[in-house]
């Protein structure tokens, strides 16, 4: 029908198609800059830097939008992760014959924390930041009293563990770079193709819309904390392997640059829109960010400064864009205009 | 009738009830488990060491609360205050000018937070995650890494946290209980406070009414950044020093009794009474716990799990009565279609 026409070149609408692309132009502006005010930022061991360092936060960004885009927050990410980490490693060190297998630990613990924040935000219809924020206090109350003052140190890191994360499975690239890019592929196209995926995304959108159409809501919600706590576990696993040491403070604060790289990579905090590779770009931003600036020899102050400002310039581009295409859905007389 | 009377008043304060009941148990058991507790010098004392930051910001909270936003940067704008105090203290300003100095920096940051949320209609949660970075990032830059020590304070601006009137009095719980007569006044006896309610229970409503929705909400950020300075304030006084982490994790225990208080995010409901029972009962519990020495990671744990409590309780009772009046509807069809 010809009714439908929307007047597709509108700037808002073409933000809102090609947020990914917007995400890529501006890293790549960045690195413009970057590389012209340091001489050292433009160099492939540099690169690599970056992107490992990306790596973590990547994944985790990802966890996070999946539960962002159903319109809720989870907040107690970095305790979900200290908690998988510590007691993954503890178990990692006290079970030496078990192997590999031990990686299913700390994704295991993530879901269970995961499961938990669900199931009260679904089910008992509340606040998903109250909830969160006290599974923030809790979960790091619980590695805290499990550690029992102890710190997981280098040398109770099994070898299999430093090889599967720091190594190289395939030629000049880590393992870990692999494992993220997976990760976030397959999250990806299950958001993308298929009936769960297209249903958070529903709910996002609007979940009345959501309910009333017969969408088992709760359920999806429930499902996608369920998913953000095994991929949050699966990063806590990663990150110590990394950092080869684990404390009970473990990841303190990380969640606002988890939030904020979800906002920068394009994913809505009112939900229903955005997708994870656009969160993981984020975190390649921020770490940009963060590398180039450190390289320019900005002090902390400006570079915590940042990260707000990212968020809350992030969240006015995103405002102002959908209200320009509620205005358009509006003014083409089509009904369901976004919020 | 008398006995009418009083069962509607209970009735309508059945949330509040609870809490008071539950004060009653934690003051017993706190005083069967330690022969300290039960002293009013101890009790007050300690009342106002554990919570009194925690209510005043509480208090702040509470507007934004009730007009349905949420602020998370409160806490960082504590420690923008403590050490713009500080600074100033070291500059050798008197007291009465940096206070204002200081409060004007802190009111202009939450009304700034409001602009922000109003302006380009924006979730506040998010938003203000972003302003929390900013405003630790100038806390940052204002007290530096080292921040400030006791010899950077002149007595004056530590006496309101730090005196105790006739050696048991603190003046910073009579500042406390101002605040609380101020509050009740405003919230429940002017036509601003109705207007707070008015705004949370339906936005639409309140504005066909010939109301400035924006102005509301942008004045209890106000409000919420000047108790902010008030915090810092006393802060200062309690504490003799001045850092940017300030108050970093006193979050939780805000929420914790805005939840517990019988506040819901959703805004237009709780009252001042129930949040004034709900520090008290928390305030209890936590020196109860000091007395019989749990250590400190158990004792945030306790008041996570009471927050998720507070969440899950209400949501639960409410979930048990509707399925209860729907099984007494489908019960009355039933009959009435039997007859």
């Amino acid at each position: 029908m010809s009714a439908v026409q929307t007047p597709k070149r509108h700037w808002s609408v073409v933000i809102l198609k090609n947020r990914v692309v917007g995400v890529l132009l501006f890293e790549a502006l960045i690195m413009i800059v970057f590389s012209i005010a340091a001489r050292k930022f433009l160099t492939l061991s540099n690169l690599n830097t970056i992107f490992l360092n990306a790596c973590i936060l990547a994944i985790l960004a990802c966890a996070e939008a999946v539960v962002i885009i159903t319109r809720n927050y989870d907040v107690s990410v970095a305790s979900m992760l200290a908690l998988a980490a510590f007691v993954g490693f503890d178990l990692i060190k006290r079970f030496p014959d078990a192997g590999p297998v031990l990686i299913l630990v700390p994704i295991a613990i993530g879901a269970v924390c995961g499961l938990v924040n669900g199931v009260i935000v679904a089910y008992g219809k509340v606040s998903s930041v109250f909830v969160t924020l006290a599974g923030l206090s809790i979960y790091r109350g619980i590695v805290t009293i499990y550690a029992k003052g102890h710190q997981i140190e280098p040398r109770d890191i099994a070898e299999w563990v430093r090889v599967s994360v720091t190594g190289h499975l395939l030629p000049g690239i880590s393992n870990l770079a692999i494992i993220t890019i997976v990760v976030i592929v397959l999250v990806s196209i299950y958001l993308r193709y298929t009936r769960i995926g297209r249903q958070i995304y529903a709910i996002g959108s609007n979940p009345d819309a959501a309910t009333f159409y017969g969408l088992k809501v709760s359920r999806v919600i429930l499902g996608a904390y369920v998913l953000c706590g095994a991929m949050t576990g699966l990063s806590g696993f990663l990150f110590a392997a990394r950092s080869s040491y684990v404390v009970p403070w473990f990841a303190q604060g990380l969640e606002i640059q988890v939030i904020g790289a979800v906002v920068v990579g394009g994913v809505s905090v009112l939900g229903g829109s955005g997708n994870v590779v656009g969160a993981a770009l984020g975190a390649i931003v921020l770490t940009t960010m963060d590398n180039g600036l450190i390289l320019i020899g900005t002090h902390e102050v400006i570079r915590q400064l940042l990260y707000g400002v990212a968020i809350v310039g992030a969240c006015i581009l995103d405002a102002s864009v959908l209200k320009q295409v509620a205005r358009l859905l509006k003014s083409s007389k089509r009904l369901g205009a976004r919020r | 009738m008398a006995g009418q009377r009083f069962r509607e008043l209970l009735g309508s304060y059945s949330w509040e009830s609870v809490i008071l009941v539950f004060n009653v148990v934690a003051v017993v058991v706190a005083t069967l488990l330690s022969p300290l507790y039960l002293n009013a010098f101890q009790i007050l004392y300690s009342l106002q060491q554990s919570m009194g930051i925690a209510s005043i910001l509480a208090i702040g909270f509470m507007m934004i609360i009730l007009v349905g936003e949420i602020d998370l940067s409160l806490p960082a704008l504590v420690a923008v205050g403590t050490v713009s105090f500080a600074r100033l203290s070291v500059m050798g300003l008197p007291f009465g000018l940096s206070l204002l100095i200081v409060f004007a920096i802190t009111t202009l940051a939450g009304l700034l937070n409001g602009y922000l949320i109003v302006t380009f209609s924006l979730p506040s949660m998010a938003v203000t995650l972003g302003m929390m970075g900013v405003y630790r990032a100038v806390a940052l830059w204002i007290g530096g890494y080292e921040g400030f020590g006791v010899d950077a304070f002149q007595p004056s601006y530590i006496y309101v946290g730090d005196t105790l009137l006739a050696g048991f009095l603190p003046v910073s719980f009579l500042v406390l209980v101002f605040l609380f007569a101020l509050a009740w006044l405003l919230v429940h006896k002017t036509v601003y406070g109705r207007l707070l309610y008015a705004t949370g229970n339906n936005r639409k409503a309140t504005f066909l009414t010939g109301h400035s929705i924006k102005s509301i909400i942008v004045s209890t950020y106000g409000i919420g950044g000047l108790m902010a300075g008030v915090g810092a304030m006393v802060y200062i006084g309690q504490y003799q020093s001045a850092r940017a982490d300030n108050v970093a994790s006193i979050l939780l225990f805000v929420v914790a009794c805005i939840a517990l208080g019988g506040f819901s995010l959703a805004g237009g409901k709780g009252r001042v009474i129930g949040l004034i029972l709900s520090i008290l009962l928390l305030g209890t519990i936590q020196n109860g716990m000091g007395l019989a020495n749990i250590p400190g990671p158990v004792q945030t744990l306790v008041i996570g799990l009471i927050l998720i409590a507070s969440i899950v309780v209400p949501a639960g009772i409410g979930a048990v009565g509707a399925a209860v009046s729907r099984a007494k509807n489908i019960a009355e069809k039933y009959s009435a279609s039997s007859k």
